[in-house]
Order: C-alpha cells, then structure tokens, then sequence
C-alpha cells in the first residue's frame, strides 16, 4: 500500500492500515522524538501518543497543505515536548531546563512576545536556505550539534560557527535590545 | 544558553501555523544517499571533451566516498562499501595521477601483452587495471545495496533496495562489456538502456528510502565534506602539476661512442665523398653506418626545409640521403639515412621529441629492411651515442619517442635512422614516396600525457604549431633505378 492509499484507509477508520501506518512512519517519529527526549522509556510512550494522535487528527489531514511526513513530523515533534514539559514538572526539586519556553507571562507581556516572534520567524525566513534549515534542526527540532553535524557532513566547530553567524544575522534583523 | 536563545527556542515554539504544516523534516539519508548517487552518475557517465571525461569521474569518486563515508559506522555492508569506496578512489585517484606521466608507454614496454577486443587491441596493462577498478567500483555498490536493505530491516520494514542491487549488476557487467568491445549501434544501444536503467535504479535508490531513511544514523566525521574533497581534488591537482617535472621527460640510454678508422674505411668515404655524399656528415658516422653505403653507386640529399624557418624554434633540421649501391643478390638496393639536426638545446628547454618516418607509401618496395637510429652528441668532449628505440605503428611508421640529452656540447645533436629496400620491378626506374614528421615539445604539463608519436600518428599530414606541439611534416619524392640509370632519373 503506498502513501496516499494508507492515508486513506486510515481516513476511513480502517483499523487495519494503523499498524502498516506505525510500521512506515515509526523511523520517522523516532528521529524526531529523539533529541526532545533522552529517556528511551519517554520515547517509546511518546511513540505511541504520536500515533494515537495521528489516528485522531487524520481525518482532518488535508494532502493539499503539506506532505504526511511535514504533518506527522509537526504531531511528533508537539507531542515530544508536551511530554518532556510533564517530566520537568514532575521533577520537583530538579532545576528547570533552560532550552524549554517559559510560561505564564502576563497579557502585555505575551502580546510584546507575540510580536517578537512574528518578527523572528521574518526574520528565519529572510536567512539562506542552508542557515534557515540549520536554525530549524537547532531551534525548532532540538537536535543537537552532534547530530546536525554528523547529518551534514560537517565537524561539530563549524556547526557551532555556522550557528553563531546565523544568531549574529537575526540578532541584527531583530535589532533593538537583541542586539549584541 | 543567554536571553536570546531563549527567544529562539520560544519563537521555534510559535510557530505560524502555516509554515509549521509545510515543514519538511531534515532527511538524514538524503545528503550521504544523493552523493552516492550524483558520484555513481559522474564516475560511470563520462563525456568526452574539454578533459570531463578525467574531471567528472575524480568528482564522482570524492562524491560516492563522501556519501560512504557518512554511512560507515551504520552496518557492515556499509563499512565494506566504504572500504572498497576507499580502496577505489585511492586507485582511481593513482590511475589519474598516472595519466600525467608516460606510464603506459613504460608498461607496454614491460608488458607487451595486448588484449584484443571487437573494436581492436588494448594493451594487457590497461586491461587489469579497467577490472581492477570496476570490481572495485561494483563492490563498493554492492555493498551499498547489503547496507540499504539492513537499514530496511532494523526499521521493521521489507527490504526495498532492488535498484541499488540494479546498479551493482550494471556496474559488473560494464567491465565484460568494455573487455569484449562491442561496436556501432549494438554498442550504442546496449551502453544507452544501461546507463537509462543505472539512472532509473539511482532515483529509485533514495525515492526507496523516505520511511526507513529515518533510521540512518550518519557518522560523525573529523574532516568536514567540503574540506575532504578539497584535499582529494587538491592532491590529484598538485600531483598533475608536480609529476610531469620529474617524469615527462624519455631519457635515452647514453654510451660513450668508439670510433674506427681502417683503410678500408677511407676508400669507401673518399667514394662516397666523390658522389656528392658531404663530408662533414661522413665524420658523424660511426664505421658500422658508412659500410651500410658500400657499393654505393650515386647519392642524393634531400634537405628539410631547405632554409631555416622563423617558427623553426626547437624543431630539427631534417636531411634524407638517398644511397643506390649495388647487392649481389638483387642487382641492387636502395639505401636512406635520415638525418636530424636539433640546435640550440639547452637554450630552448627540450622536453619530448618524437619522429616518424613512413618509408614507402605506395608500396613500390618488394622488402624494406627494419629501421634502425640512434642520437649522437658530445658532452664534455666525450662522443656519446644512445639507441632509438623505433617502433613499427600503423603498418607504414616507424617511430620513436625520446628526450634530448640537456647539455650538448655547442648546444647540438644529431640524430640518424637507417632504413634499406629493394624494388618490387628490379630494373625500371620508379618514384615513390617517403614521409618524415618530426614533433616537438617544450613544456612539461601535458594532461592527459600524449607520446609525441601518438600526436604525429594522430595528425600525420598536418604542419602546426598547436600549443604544446611543434608538429612538421614532409613528403619525400624519391627515386630507385639501377647502375647506369640512377643519375638519370634521381632528382633533389
């Protein structure tokens, strides 16, 4: 069965094109899972919320917006981080992880962060094709520089290097207080 | 982490929604994969000219090492690709390193062995080394096609990497093929649907991997790609560059020259002398070349060209003497010696020179003899002589590839080639015609390195100066006749 007759048999609720579904995309949610969550026992449970989710939303998945894999990446990667903010409230007196995205910021406060995200994403998107992809394997995928150095076929340095240019770039298109 | 990568990961967090859904994951087999696949399309495809047929393969090689290199540490069969990928561009890279050097020409030399093939003969040499590489070529794909259908398996998946099994089958076949030679359109035809089905089965190589890719896992690496490459293809550049100073050059084996003088001797000289032959030329020659004149009954000297030319620079001055003497056996024979005169060496800094002489175009002799020649010079008073090593080449050549000795007392060298023949109708006066192309290189750097004789066969009839060749060509009209008739019919 190829994608587009999975997909729809699993529009179609027929249970039986889930594991074939699982089968296909697993490598896929793992990759993504991965670098979110360093506990192997995490990921496995994430796996499956990633497909239990999956089996919700697809009726609503629409091919015309984006491929299987950009829309079952987007579920994957929501449902890592969802999971990994659960195992850091649950660890109480552990300290809080500096990668993940504060919460709880009042209303004026979260309209200026509206806005300043607005303004970076103009910003990625203004970047050179290579810089936006590493920015999202950095930022948005939370892979580490290992990895997206081994991915690209680059020593970690001139990962870190890479990555230091492209925050000088958005730190001057966001100017003001990002400025260095 | 400081306040900005805070914003940066937060701003990742929020994500317009639209952009998020069109958000391809990062493919980590694609990079490693389609250089294995733009590597195999360079190395196996070659074009012909403007030297792609050299640079596309050594891209290629550094392309499909690369793309290996990254899968190394997956699987086993990936580990063996990689080390044959290793052992082939490693070849590869020397096979061209080669090619900048007259190499083949030491081989052939060594091994004199010739393959023959539909399309004609191939030395033995060229024959290892084209397996040789291709085996390589096609176990490191072999490999490639073990290692894909284990990434399918660790993925939980049923192995789909028949394409690059595809690739590997036609990789193998590609030796045979070339070994046997097949030509015109059956070879047209056959070399065309393999290579459509080699680029049919590499499209299909990464199309095969977009659910189990995931699971590649490429390795980490000490020398990024672009810097690996740059050191692959610097290497093979410096190499050209650097080789041919030490080994474009083709040396002659040179021995101190005895010299005769009999009585005997100075009869035939003095003979020879009142037939016109020059005396100076005489002094040149060693006792063994004059007695090859005995019985000499005229004699005609050609010069080439008659004056000294201004584009002249590096290029000999040819003279062919034309001697009848007489043979008990056949009534009479015709005797030649061409003469080549370099000047100024040591001025002009001589590389490789070649010369070939097509000795009887019309086929007007009943038997010609082998020709022989050898190089004669002094340095620090002392005569030396070196051989010519002639070779017969396309039926009517002789040819012979050599270097200069560098420092010739009064910066000259004579060069000689013998040759004799008696005519097919003994008796009746008969023209005919003789060639000598001379060529003529003054730079080291040649690639792919090109024996001056291989240049003169392959433009025989044309006279030009095509940088880095001198190439001259002259047409002989000559005569045969017997006692009585010759002085009649000879002409200069």
């Amino acid at each position: 069965m190829d994608h587009s007759e999975l997909i729809r048999a699993m529009q179609e609720r027929r249970k039986e094109a889930l594991p074939q579904f699982q089968t296909a995309f697993a490598p896929l949610v793992k990759y993504i899972v991965a670098p979110i969550l360093p506990d192997e026992r995490d990921r496995e449970e994430c796996l499956s919320d990633v497909f239990l989710r999956a089996w919700d939303a697809i009726p609503d998945y629409d091919p015309s917006k984006g491929t299987i894999t950009a829309w079952l990446g987007t579920i994957a990667r929501n449902t890592a981080l969802n999971r990994r903010r659960g195992v850091e409230r649950r660890r109480e007196d552990g300290p809080p992880d500096e990668a993940m995205p504060a919460s709880g910021d009042g209303p004026e406060e979260a309209a200026l962060k509206a806005e300043t995200v607005r303004s970076l994403w103009r910003a990625v998107y203004s970047l050179p094709r290579r810089d936006r992809d590493l920015f999202l394997r950095k930022y948005y995928y939370y892979q580490s520089t290992a990895q997206i150095a081994a991915e690209m076929g680059c020593t970690e340095r001139a990962v870190e290097g890479k990555l230091y240019r492209i925050r000088k770039r958005l730190q001057d298109k966001l100017g003001g207080v990002y400025r260095g | 982490m400081d306040d900005f990568d805070r914003l940066l990961y937060e701003g990742a967090e929020q994500i317009p929604v639209d952009a998020a859904s069109a958000l391809e994951p990062p493919k980590p087999w694609k990079g490693p994969l389609n250089r294995i696949c733009l590597g195999l399309v360079l190395i196996t495809i070659t074009l012909n000219f403007l030297g792609l047929d050299q640079i596309l393969p050594a891209i290629g090689t550094v392309l499909l090492w690369l793309g290996l290199r990254s899968l190394r540490r997956e699987n086993s069969a990936f580990r063996f690709a990689y080390v044959c990928a290793t052992l082939y561009a490693v070849l590869c890279f020397a096979a061209l390193l080669a090619m900048a050097t007259p190499l083949d020409k030491w081989l052939a030399e060594v091994i004199s062995m010739e393959w023959n093939t539909m399309d004609g003969t191939m030395p033995f040499h060229t024959v290892v080394r084209m397996g040789v590489l291709q085996t390589m070529l096609a176990l490191s794909v072999a490999g490639l096609w073990q290692g894909l259908k284990e990434v399918f398996r660790s993925a939980g998946q049923e192995p789909r990497a028949g394409a690059a099994g595809g690739v590997a089958i036609v990789e193998f076949l590609l030796f045979p093929l070339a070994c046997i030679g097949v030509s015109g359109w059956l070879s047209a035809g056959i070399v065309l649907i393999i290579y459509l089905v080699l680029l049919w089965n590499l499209y299909k190589i990464s199309r095969s991997l977009d659910e189990a890719g995931y699971a590649l896992k490429p390795a980490p690496v000490r020398i990024s790609d672009g810097k690996a490459a740059a050191c692959w293809l610097g290497v093979l550049l410096a190499g050209v560059l650097i080789l041919p100073l030490g080994f474009s050059s083709l040396p002659v084996p040179a021995e101190p020259m005895e010299y005769g003088d009999s009585s005997a001797q100075t009869e035939l000289q003095e003979h020879l002398i009142d037939l016109g032959f020059p005396e100076e030329v005489l002094q040149e020659l060693s006792e063994e070349d004059i007695a090859r004149l005995s019985g000499a009954y005229g004699v005609t000297l050609k010069n080439w060209p008659p004056t000294a030319a201004e584009d002249w620079d590096g290029m000999p001055l040819v003279s062919l003497f034309e001697v009848p003497v007489s043979d008990p056996e056949y009534g009479y024979r015709m005797v030649y010696l061409a003469r080549f005169v370099w000047e100024d060496v040591g001025r002009i800094p001589y590389y490789t020179e070649g010369i070939a002489v097509a000795a009887d175009y019309h086929d007007t002799f009943a038997w010609l003899t082998y020709m022989d020649g050898h190089l004669a010079w002094t340095e620090d008073r002392t005569a030396y002589t070196a051989p010519l090593d002639l070779q017969v080449r396309e039926w009517k050549y002789y040819t012979a590839d050599f270097s200069l000795p560098k420092h010739p007392d009064g910066g000259v060298v004579y060069g000689y080639v013998f040759w004799s023949g008696v005519p097919s109708i003994p008796g009746i006066p008969t023209y005919f015609n003789a060639a000598v192309t001379v060529a003529h290189r003054e730079i080291p750097w040649l690639y792919p390195y090109e024996l001056p004789s291989d240049r003169v066969l392959q433009y025989p009839w044309q006279e030009h100066i095509s940088h880095p060749w001198h190439t001259f060509y002259h047409m002989y009209l000559l005569t045969s006749a017997q006692e009585g008739e010759y002085e009649q019919y000879a002409r200069d």
